[in-house]
């Protein structure tokens, strides 16, 4: 395994590590911080574009297609008190392949359809950012 | 020389493409094409990769992507570029913590812009699964520019 030893010595030098353990320090404490904070939401609120077009209970169960475009959908789905996409036709999929969520602040984003779900509480006075 | 590079970046670009994702971040990917961007900073100079990434970006954007998708690239690459330039000066630092900071801010960068564009702050909570994202791309990318750059540096020395 150590056949590069002749012409570069050392994979890594020690400032190397330094840069590497504080990225995964502050992003592991992110994560500490998520796990701790997560709440239920009430209602998921559905945006394209930026603009809201639609807000559920997550205690209904139904299927709600979005339409971005003539051609372009995607179909969510509210069930068990989670959100979920259940099929989409955008190129990635990424939005399909997304974990259901439930608890608030959570997103599931369909970029090439600029469609944005997240978990909300239902106060009026929502705000667009977490405070812990 | 540049073009080669450039043209081994837009291959990288639509092999990464091709993967399916593993995180569910949209847009999270490993950043193959990142290898030879930073070997671009490495043997030719930073104007010279910066230039390579921007070029690179615009036709692969016209060619496979979107304009929308070319604006979260050029966010990213922006971003990570001007981080690495910062970094590659700590003295004793190699191409390894210089990637893994590029991987991290190009992530960030995207981050950044995903937000106004789609107007949640929600997505904030992304940031702790990106930047490990990035860290990991950030360690593929350096470890191949650690093995391969003595290599290259000494071919494009003999020309």
């Amino acid at each position: 395994m150590v056949w590069w030893k002749n012409t570069v010595g050392r994979l890594w030098k020690r400032k190397d590590l330094v840069i590497i353990l504080i990225a995964v320090l502050v992003a592991g404490i992110g994560i500490l911080f998520l796990r701790l904070g997560a709440k239920p939401g009430s209602q998921v609120r559905v945006s394209m574009n930026g603009a809201v077009i639609g807000v559920y209970s997550l205690s209904e169960e139904t299927e709600i297609p979005i339409y971005c475009s003539e051609n372009d959908y995607n179909i969510l789905v509210l069930a068990d008190g989670t959100a979920y996409m259940r099929t989409a036709n955008c190129p990635d999929k990424l939005c399909v392949k997304h974990r259901k969520i439930r608890h608030l602040g959570e997103t599931i984003v369909c970029l090439p359809h600029r469609i944005v779900v997240e978990v909300i509480d239902g106060t009026p006075a929502d705000i667009d950012g977490i405070t812990y | 020389m540049l073009g080669m590079f450039t043209a081994c970046a837009m291959i990288l670009s639509y092999v990464e493409s091709l993967l399916p994702i593993n995180l569910g971040v949209p847009g999270a990917k490993p950043g193959l094409p990142n290898v030879v961007i930073v070997m671009a900073l490495y043997c030719m100079g930073a104007w010279e990769a910066l230039g390579m990434n921007c070029v690179r970006i615009l036709l692969t954007g016209f060619l496979f992507g979107s304009v929308f998708g070319m604006l979260y690239s050029f966010a990213g690459a922006i971003l990570s570029f001007l981080g690495m330039l910062l970094v590659k000066k700590i003295k004793g630092i190699t191409v390894l913590g210089v990637s893994v900071i590029g991987g991290i801010l190009h992530n960030l960068g995207q981050l950044t812009v995903a937000i106004p564009v789609l107007a949640t702050g929600r997505l904030i909570l992304l940031a702790p699964y990106l930047i490990l994202a990035g860290v990991a791309a950030g360690l593929l990318v350096g470890t191949v520019n650690r093995l391969m750059l003595p290599y290259v540096q000494k071919r494009m020395e003999d020309r």
